[in-house]
Parts: structure tokens; sequence; C-alpha cells
């Protein structure tokens, strides 16, 4: 039996239950051909729900927090950039863990290994990228729409 | 007040930096950058040669922080970032990490970097 799916226009969450649950041996992407035994296709992690309510409940404490929350004078975190943030999270691929700065952003990061992680600070004007690939270091300002490349190359 | 601290931080003295559990990393080394990130530069208090636990416990008694964490004044130095000492009203020992001489707010990779030098000294 052949399968084709496209990954493009699916809710991905929906499609990793499908392929946890199915005994599909092999299938191909429209979009990209990966095989089954690929890294991105077996991480238990890619599309994690239960990842995916974590960082919302972790946003939710974020969205608590009063001004000096960190004991050094911090400002609170605008519901605003709370709300941007958890737009983005719902549309990647890998959860990564979001933590608050003092300086009223919101920081998403993913640490593989010491060679692979990516770190990006989200505030209201901008998105800046520190990525390590392969040992290899990135810095920049990002668009919203390449934070999920950015965190799911690690995979790749 | 005034005090008779030297103003120049000395290489070997400690910095230390007080953390909230909503930035501890709990899947990696902990604390997270985010700790590191600062508007204001990231406020530390130097060890001016006290002993640590006395440190931790002036540190604490502000907040009561999850956990302190601890970096010496020569790895930030060697990371290109700075180290003032800014006392203030009730802090005799605050001090601030800044980016750069042009720059206030670290970016980029030297939070991270700060971070993988410090240690945690109580939690």
């Amino acid at each position: 039996m052949n399968f084709r799916i496209s990954f493009e226009n699916t809710t991905s969450l929906h499609l990793d239950n499908f392929f946890k649950s199915s005994s599909i041996s092999g299938f191909s992407s429209s979009t990209k051909s990966e095989t089954i035994s690929s890294t991105r296709f077996n991480n238990s992690e890619r599309f994690s729900l239960e990842k995916l309510k974590n960082n919302k409940r972790k946003l939710e404490s974020i969205k608590n927090l009063s001004s000096n929350w960190n004991g050094y004078g911090s400002p609170e975190i605008e519901e605003k950039l709370i709300s941007k943030v958890q737009q983005i999270i719902s549309n990647l691929e890998y959860q990564p863990q979001i933590f608050p700065t003092g300086r009223g952003s919101i920081q998403i990061e993913k640490h593989i290994n010491d060679e692979n992680f990516v770190e990006i600070e989200i505030s209201n004007d901008e998105v800046f990228a520190y990525q390590m690939k392969n040992g290899v270091e990135t810095e920049k300002a990002i668009s919203t729409d390449e934070i999920n490349n950015l965190i799911s190359d690690l995979y790749a | 007040m005034l005090s008779d601290i030297n103003p120049i931080i000395d290489d070997n003295e400690y910095l230390y930096r007080g953390i909230i559990e909503l930035n501890w990393d709990y899947e990696n080394n902990p604390p997270s950058s985010a700790t590191f990130k600062d508007s204001k530069g990231v406020s530390v208090d130097r060890d001016n040669h006290r002993p640590e636990r006395e440190c931790i416990d002036f540190i604490k008694s502000k907040k009561d922080f999850f956990a302190v964490c601890k970096v010496q004044t020569r790895k930030v130095i060697e990371l290109q970032a700075l180290v003032k000492y800014q006392p203030i009203q009730d802090n005799i020992y605050h001090s601030e990490i800044h980016d750069s001489q042009d720059r206030i707010q670290l970016r980029g990779s030297k939070p991270k970097k700060i971070r993988d030098e410090s240690q945690i000294c109580n939690r």
C-alpha cells in the first residue's frame, strides 16, 4: 500500500497521533521525502500536545507576574506579548522551553546538546535568535515565520 | 551611605545573582540564560571578599530566591562584557554587568556564555 500525505494544510497534532497509532511502515511527504527512520519522525517530542499544554500553563504563570517579579525591578510581561508567544508556540513542530526575562521579553529555547541549540528572545519590537548549529554560532534578528524552522532544523 | 569599598572590582571576586524558579531550567543546565537578560544591565552583588555564606544570606535577605548563582568577574571580562560597581542606597555591593562600553543590555551569546560560566551556590 502506498501512502502519500501532504504536510501542508494539515493539523499536525492529529497527524502525529495518526502515525503513532497506525502500523504504517513508511510514507512520503509531497513537500519533502523522508523515511520513517528519520530522527524527525521518530522523535516523541514532535507535536507533543503535553509539552504544548505545559508551555501554555507556563505562559499563564508569566501573565500573573507582577512588577519586580525577579527581585531586580523587572517590569510585568505585557499580555500582548504573551498572546504573541502563545500563537507562535501553537504552530511549532517542537515545543521549546519558555522563560521570562528581566527586560519584559520572553525567551524560548531548545537545547539538544552543547553544539546544537537555539535561544530566541521575543519582544514586541523584535525577535532575536542566538543559534548554535553543529558548533557554528549565529546571532541575528529574525521574523516570527522563521522560528519553527530554526527549532526544527536542530532535529534535521 | 559612605563605604570604603574599592570601586575597582577585583578579577577574582565573585558576582552573585538570585534566580527565581520560573527561570530554573529543569531540562538542561540551570538557570536559563534569561536570568542574565535585564534592561538596565544585569544586577549582581560583588563579594568584596566576603565569605560565600554572607553573600548568599545578604542576597536572600532582599528576596527569598529559589537559587543563587555566582560567576567570577574574570570570566565575565573574558567574554568581553563589562562589570561596573554601582552601589545603591540599600546595597553597597550592587554592581552591574553590561554588554560593552556602548551597550548596556547583554545580547546574543553573552547571556548564555555567562550562564555557562556560573555556578549554583545555593538552592
